[in-house]
């Protein structure tokens, strides 16, 4: 060999090191990600709201304050109206126009049943027609069979741990109305209701009565996270 | 003799020739969550597989980082992880981000192997549409030496 061969093989093994030293090597994977979404809650009604039997008589007035008035500011003037409490009974108060009193035949409160939820989470519960801190809330019609008088249905209350007190939040904040529970460990909740159910003005034809029969209406309850 | 230098000298340098391998032995996963779709909120799995949540979200099946093998690289050499935003989509609709990864450092032992722990966030848009079901998406980790 001679010293000019074992020269040039020097000079190439030196570039290949340097070449292997300075690669620099891209690798990459592709892999599936995943999520599952599972944000509906049930409710289901297990028992109706009924206040039961009751005499009322219309008002003579039209009502100038506005029903829905538990937290006072729409405090009625002319209208009666019934409180169906959470313990099942019905309390009658006259309005200045109008009478009510309760015959005493079995009143029930709302029961729903949610289930489904996210274990032991908070959820809120609304209605147009709850009761809030200025009982602005909307009303529903209850309407009779027999012809068109119509009650009023608002100042809807939430038990949601079955102690008969009202828990919807009437302190005036921004959750004004809102009723907020949270989930059990199965992601359910049982929650009770009751409401007012007012007299409207019926104008004088028979004599300012409601008409003898059932009267009925709904009332829509929202549940979210 | 120079033939015989030269082949000496390519079987010393193969090993510079790096085949690097990377396995997935642990899908990143975020589980099954409920949220109120009407804010916005966020779930996190850091890559020790904690999770962390924002606004409105309830974790239902806990979530997982993902796991990565690394194999055939550079001996106790410090390699670099490179992983873009994706989407999780259920083929239409309104999708979820995943963003802001996060990974532990990788250096690799004397083997030339590495673990690699991926964690990243899945970001829930105000107001978007997300209806009960799968989602799913495509992550890509590059890994350079």
């Amino acid at each position: 060999m001679t010293l000019r061969t074992l020269s040039h093989a020097k000079v190439f093994i030196l570039a290949l090191v340097a070449i292997g030293q300075n690669a620099l090597a891209t690798d990459t994977i592709n892999a599936n990600v995943g999520v599952t979404v599972d944000a509906s809650i049930t409710m289901n009604e297990t028992q109706s709201m009924n206040f039961g039997t009751f005499f009322m008589t219309g008002n003579t007035n039209a009502e100038v304050a506005g029903t829905g008035a538990v937290a006072a500011s729409r405090t009625p003037a002319d209208s009666a109206w019934l409180q169906l409490n959470f313990d099942g009974t019905v309390t009658a108060t006259d309005g200045t126009s109008a009478k009510a009193a309760t015959i005493g035949a079995s009143a029930t409160v709302g029961v729903f049943d949610i289930s489904g939820a996210a274990f032991n989470a908070p959820i809120q519960l609304s209605s147009t027609i709850m009761l809030d801190f200025d009982s602005t809330a909307a009303e529903e019609d209850v309407d009779g069979a027999v012809d068109t008088d119509t009650m009023n249905f608002t100042d809807l209350q939430i038990d949601i741990n079955n102690d008969n007190v009202a828990d919807n939040d009437t302190a005036g904040d921004t959750d004004a109305g809102v009723v907020h529970a949270t989930t059990d460990g199965t992601g359910a909740l049982q929650i009770r209701t009751v409401g007012r159910l007012y007299s409207t003005y019926i104008g004088a034809a028979d004599n300012h009565l409601y008409e003898a029969g059932v009267f009925a209406g709904t009332y829509t309850l929202n549940v979210s996270y | 003799m120079p033939r015989l230098l030269l082949f000496a000298f390519l079987s010393w340098i193969n090993p510079l020739c790096y085949a690097g391998l990377i396995t997935q032995e642990q899908a990143l996963d975020f589980g099954t969550f409920a949220a109120n779709f009407n804010n916005g909120s966020s779930l996190q799995v850091g890559y020790n597989g904690d999770v962390m949540t924002s606004g409105v979200l309830h974790v239902i099946d806990a979530p997982q980082a993902a796991r990565f093998r690394l194999t055939g690289y550079p001996i106790n050499h410090v390699l670099t992880i490179t992983i873009n935003n994706f989407s999780l989509s259920r083929g239409s609709g309104d999708t979820f981000l995943i963003t802001n990864f996060v990974h532990n450092a990788i250096t690799t032992d004397g083997t030339g192997s590495a673990l690699l722990f991926v964690g990243a966030t899945l970001q829930v848009d105000a107001g978007n549409n997300y209806p009960d079901t799968d989602y799913s998406g495509d992550i890509t980790v590059q890994v350079d030496d």
